[in-house]
């Protein structure tokens, strides 16, 4: 990884821009830096606004007023944020772990393992995946009452979970094919067991892709809408962030400041986490696909 | 360096594991919880009043309130009661699904409960507002109507748009327009006094129900009858008349001329809270609307005072030709069948059914409920409150399909293609010019909607036809009774044990 | 055991402990292990996925409306009213202009960034990847409430700033609804396919840039024969995705334009939702959601796209083959 990152390269960079192309470049992409942040800054301004503030301002970000910091005050209490933090938390957690051990499994079975029918398996994971979507909500409901967990938070993660294991299961089969015999061949021969040579030896080696599975699969989570909402109608104690914004969405009138108050402390945490973990994001999906 | 990954992996959920409690672990509590579901947003304040007095009254009860606004409301009341999650005390949003839900066993039945006849008996007219069909059962009721309802829809006029124009009668009171005709007058004057900086009218250009309020002018003109949301459906004849009522075009083609003339505000096209918005700035004179945009205003715009309500205006016409039409009984809240508490979920029940909920309700510039104490006089706090509880006699009872045959409410009825509201988005947008077309296109789709839905209920074995839909003896001006027929009963209780 | 440790020293061990295990055995002992590995993947997909997309294809023969048992038979009649709907079809031409504006617009633009700052001298190179990243981690809703609430309350200013007469709000307007869902599209997954291409451009090894300076190559020759075509897989893959992300895109027109005004940028998502919950969500007042003539729609769709996807799949492999 930390090769990736000293990659020297830049010949298109240096060969075809002079100086002034590149300050051109810059003032560009920084122009555009800002149409991308503006939203954000937008919402957050916004959440500072007054009701009548925020219909009278239009695109102006800040208000000029005092600033209502009680509207995040009113989103955190009207809300319970706290309580839908941690939930958010825990079923994003669960649903990566479960994710990258289910998928990493199954791809180290597939690559490494010669099973008969792999070829059958594979095929068919590549055909659900192009299956058609019915109107699946409803069925999967079902399941899950049938299996007693209806209004707990396992619901969530085990729909989420099934939802993220295709294409991951083909990024860990694709990493793991690549991986040399002779490592795996070494332990054999000192006797290891299957498990051992997934946990000890394939699974290390699979670090960068098994970062990329997580960061995506924890990503997808934390977004997720339609799965939480379903599954914790009954419980507004289990809900997730992205459900109880919804919350604050009504029908002839909302109370606008809040929801962008709301928005704004649904969003920074999973920007936090992205700030910290960001260079995985790149390396760890470059080092997948290179496999 | 993997490794050290999936620990720390394994660690955080652990640590996160041990934070939250799962559920399915109840705790030892001294007060019983009972859970309150609704979909009113403006009305929030004047609920969350209404309950934080039922828990001071009621010290051993807590009501944990949760509003789902908008959309999802049913689906979300359906997939709790499926899911064993549903809320002690609802309130009830769709009639037909309501009946889908007594049929289920999901609503505990409110007459068995203490003191249901001395309960009964404090409603206004207990022979109308406990209805059979309606919201009693095979003789028990379910639940009962609150509100004092006149048309649900009125013109805000903003006054002081109208005193810039000059447009004041010697009184000094302002020229309320009756009619299409004088409102569109009144615009004129509005823009022309204004030097084009007023406008006459403003509404939604995104937010297709709220542009559909527009055809509901042709409500009073000519009873302009809504059966089951089939809106344009004449229950005299069992024609749909979108393009054969005369009111129906006048009112698009007027609305067109409107915005040729530049009449109608151009930036109040956003969604209905940025029209409200801008009515309440004086950027334009006329808005259409329900009494709860005054809640609404009292929470985004409390010193905006300068408005009054008046009824929809007539197209084409000087004279009333029909009404607002209601059913008689009605549903405002239930208690689930599945409540572990059923007894102080009635005691809520009837908390809201009384004069503090209807003090407050009313307090807080909701309208009024049956069991507010006092006059409406007393409430009638500004101009658009007095005329909106004088237009209460102008909403009728009108005939009730389902109420004849309870089988009507299992016809699905799915339109192709745009519906009304969308339609006439479509002419305010400039997307449809041809407007006669596109109402002739609205009547066949409809029809054939109402066809297929009879079709299919009819080849799954239920008995009905579009003479249920048909009252020939119906007058428009005048209250109706519907009445059941007399295998009703037989019906209701075959219904009831499926 | 001493004389396992010696014929482990002196002899292939493998072929030594095979010969002590009968050869099926130590086979069969993979072969459960390699199942037992797979199993719980398969459950999972069997009872998520699959039953779920078995039990949704009855439906669609029936009218339903989400309560009790569907009971009201319509055989393929909900296929043959979507088939003809020109509202069906109104949504469908919108998901494949999205889609053929999109995927060009953003795919090119995220090379060319990539290009530019996967050199490691580029200053703020992180920063920049940072910024454009950041929509991308906000959840799709959320992000789409907030744009929405920003053009619906600022439209105006935001058309007098570009001169577009009348005033009103791109999202409110017949001719700019669509583009302003493709533009915010862009916006939301741009960053995306920047890392994609990213991390593509990094799977490049050096030494073919190495050997291309020694023979006097230049950066456009550099680009053209060892960049590109050494990419040239993964970008097929990013493309891949890149379409069949774009023709399931409901979010970016249900949240930021409700799909209107009047159906200008309904997707095939926004209509397939109106029927499946009712209500007047998208300008359709089905006073009952019709779950079965939603999930006919849903099914109706899915397998055109399994059509663009398999000519897509064709058509990659044939021009590979001719390259």
């Amino acid at each position: 990884m930390a090769a990736l990152a000293k990659r020297p390269s830049n010949f298109l960079f240096e060969s075809l821009l002079n100086r002034s192309t590149r300050i051109a470049i810059h003032v560009v992409l920084i122009a555009i830096g800002v149409i991308y942040v503006f939203p954000f800054i937008w919402t957050l301004g916004s959440a500072l606004k007054t009701s009548n503030e925020f219909f009278a301002l239009g695109l102006t970000p800040f208000p000029a007023g005092p600033w209502q910091w009680g509207n995040f005050l009113k989103a955190w209490e009207g809300a319970k944020f706290s309580r839908y933090f941690l939930n958010t938390v825990f079923v994003s957690v669960a649903t990566t772990f479960f994710v990258v051990i289910i998928t990493s499994m199954a791809a180290f079975g597939l690559a490494r393992l010669k099973i008969p029918g792999k070829n059958i398996v594979l095929g068919g994971i590549a055909l659900t995946f192009f299956l058609p979507r019915g109107y699946t909500i409803l069925p999967v409901f079902q399941i899950v009452k049938g299996l007693g967990l209806l209004n707990t938070l396992w619901a969530i993660i085990l729909t989420g979970t099934a939802g993220n294991l295709l294409i991951n299961t083909l990024l860990f089969y694709g990493y793991m094919q690549a991986i040399p015999n002779e490592i795996e061949e070494a332990c054999i021969m000192d006797g290891a067991t299957v498990f051992q040579r997934y946990f000890r030896v394939v699974l290390p080696l699979s670090g960068p892709v098994m970062a990329t599975v997580s960061l995506f699969t924890f990503m997808n989570s934390w977004n997720d809408f339609f799965t939480p909402l379903v599954f914790t109608l009954g419980r507004p104690d289990l809900q997730t962030l992205a459900v109880g914004i919804y919350s604050f969405v009504g029908d002839t009138s909302r109370d606008w400041t809040a929801l962008c108050a709301a928005a704004t402390i649904s969003i920074v945490p999973i920007v936090v986490v992205y700030l910290f973990l960001q260079r995985y994001f790149v390396e760890g999906f470059a080092g997948a696909v290179r496999g | 360096m993997t490794n050290k990954f999936v620990n720390r992996a394994l660690f955080v959920t652990l640590v996160v594991l041990s934070l939250i409690t799962l559920p399915g672990v109840s705790r030892a509590q001294d007060k019983v919880k009972i859970t309150f579901w609704d979909w009113w947003v403006t009305q929030g304040p004047a609920m969350d009043a209404t309950i934080a007095d039922f828990m001071a009254a009621h010290p051993n009860i807590t009501v944990e309130k949760r509003t789902i606004g908008g959309g999802p409301y049913n689906d979300t009341i359906n997939l709790a009661f499926q899911g064993d999650s549903a809320p002690d005390v609802f309130v009830v949003e769709d009639t037909n699904l309501f009946k889908s839900y007594i049929a289920n066993g999901w609503v505990l039945p409110l007459s068995g409960l203490p003191d249901f006849e001395k309960w009964k008996a404090t409603f206004p007219n207990p022979g109308a507002n406990f209805t059979n069909g309606v919201n009693v059962i095979d003789g028990k009721a379910y639940s009962a109507p609150l509100f004092v309802q006149g048309p649900w829809l009125q013109l805000y006029v903003n006054t002081k748009v109208y005193k810039d124009a000059g447009l004041v009668n010697a009184d000094g009171s302002v020229k309320l327009p009756k009619t299409l005709d004088e409102m569109i007058a009144n615009s004129r004057v509005i823009k022309d006094k204004s030097g084009g900086k007023v406008y006459g009218f403003g509404v939604s250009g995104t937010q297709g129900w709220a542009q559909g309020w527009w055809w509901w002018n042709c409500q009073m003109t000519s009873h302009f009858f809504s059966v089951g949301g089939l809106d344009g459906f004449n229950a005299l004849t069992g024609k749909f008349e979108w393009s054969t009522n005369p009111c129906i075009k006048q009112d698009a083609q007027a609305l067109v001329k409107m915005r040729d003339e530049k009449l109608i505000y151009p930036d109040a096209s956003i969604d209905d809270e940025g029209a409200r918005a801008k009515f309440a700035d004086g950027s334009f004179g006329h808005l259409i609307g329900g009494s709860w945009v005054i809640a609404g205003w009292s929470q985004t715009h409390p010193n905006f005072k300068d408005y009054t309500a008046t009824t929809l205006p007539l197209v084409g016409v000087t004279q009333p030709g029909g009404y607002f039409y209601k059913t008689p009984g009605g549903q405002e809240f239930a208690i689930s069948a599945k409540s572990q508490h059923p007894n102080e979920a009635w005691e809520l029940i009837k908390w809201l059914y009384g004069p503090n909920m209807g003090k407050t309700w009313a307090d807080k510039g909701n309208g009024l409920t049956f069991f507010t104490p006092g006059t409406s006089d007393k409430y009638a706090t500004n101009d658009a409150w007095k005329s909106i509880f004088a237009m209460t006699p102008l909403n009728i009872d009108g005939p009730q399909p389902a109420l004849r045959n309870p089988n009507v409410s299992k016809v699905q009825f799915t339109l192709n293609g745009p519906d009304p509201n969308a339609v006439l988005g479509g002419i305010l947008s400039g997307q449809i010019t041809d407007i006669d077309a596109a109402l002739k296109d609205l009547d066949a789709r409809m029809t054939t909607a109402l066809n297929n839905g009879l079709q299919d209920a009819t080849a799954a074995g239920t008995k009905v036809s579009l003479d249920d839909f048909i009252f020939k003896d119906w007058d428009p001006t005048k209250p109706y009774q519907t009445q059941p027929t007399s295998s009703m009963a037989a019906t209701m209780a075959a219904t009831a044990t499926k | 055991m001493s004389s396992d440790d010696a014929l482990k020293r002196t002899a292939d061990a493998r072929l030594v402990r095979d010969l002590r295990r009968p050869f099926w055995s130590q086979r069969r002992s993979e072969i459960t292990w390699g199942y037992l590995f797979v199993l719980p993947l398969i459950v999972l997909v069997l009872v998520f996925t699959i039953y779920p997309i078995l039990g949704s294809l009855r439906i669609t023969l029936y009218n339903w409306n989400g309560l009790d048992n569907p009971t009201q038979f319509v055989g393929l009649r909900h296929f043959e009213s979507v088939a003809k709907d020109p509202f069906f079809w109104n949504a469908f031409k919108n998901t494949l202009t999205y889609t053929a504006i999109l995927v060009p617009i953003q795919l090119s633009l995220a090379l060319t960034l990539a290009l530019i700052l996967n050199n490691a001298k580029m200053r703020f190179r992180t920063f920049y990847r940072t910024v454009y990243f950041l929509p991308v981690v906000t959840s799709l809703a959320i992000a789409a409430i907030a744009v929405r609430l920003m053009l619906g309350r600022g439209g105006a200013q935001f058309s007098q700033l570009f001169g577009i007469d009348p005033p009103i709000s791109p999202i409110a307007s017949p001719q700019l609804a669509l583009p302003s869902v493709i533009l915010f599209g862009i916006w939301h997954s741009f960053g995306i396919n920047l890392v994609y291409f990213m991390a593509a451009l990094q799977t490049v090894p050096e030494e073919l840039y190495d050997a291309a300076k020694v023979d006097g190559a230049n950066g456009r020759q550099q680009l053209l024969s060892i960049t590109l075509p050494t990419i040239r897989p993964l970008a097929m893959i990013i493309l891949f995705f890149a379409v069949l992300g774009s023709l399931q895109v409901f979010e970016q027109s249900f949240v930021l334009t409700g799909g209107g005004p009047y159906f200008a940028s309904e997707v095939v998502s926004g209509y397939i939702y109106a029927y499946a919950f009712g209500g007047s969500a998208v300008g359709r007042s089905v006073t009952s959601a019709n779950i079965g003539y939603a999930s006919a729609a849903s099914l109706f769709m899915s397998l055109v796209v399994l059509g663009v996807t398999i000519i897509q799949a064709i058509v990659l492999r044939s021009t590979r083959k001719a390259s």
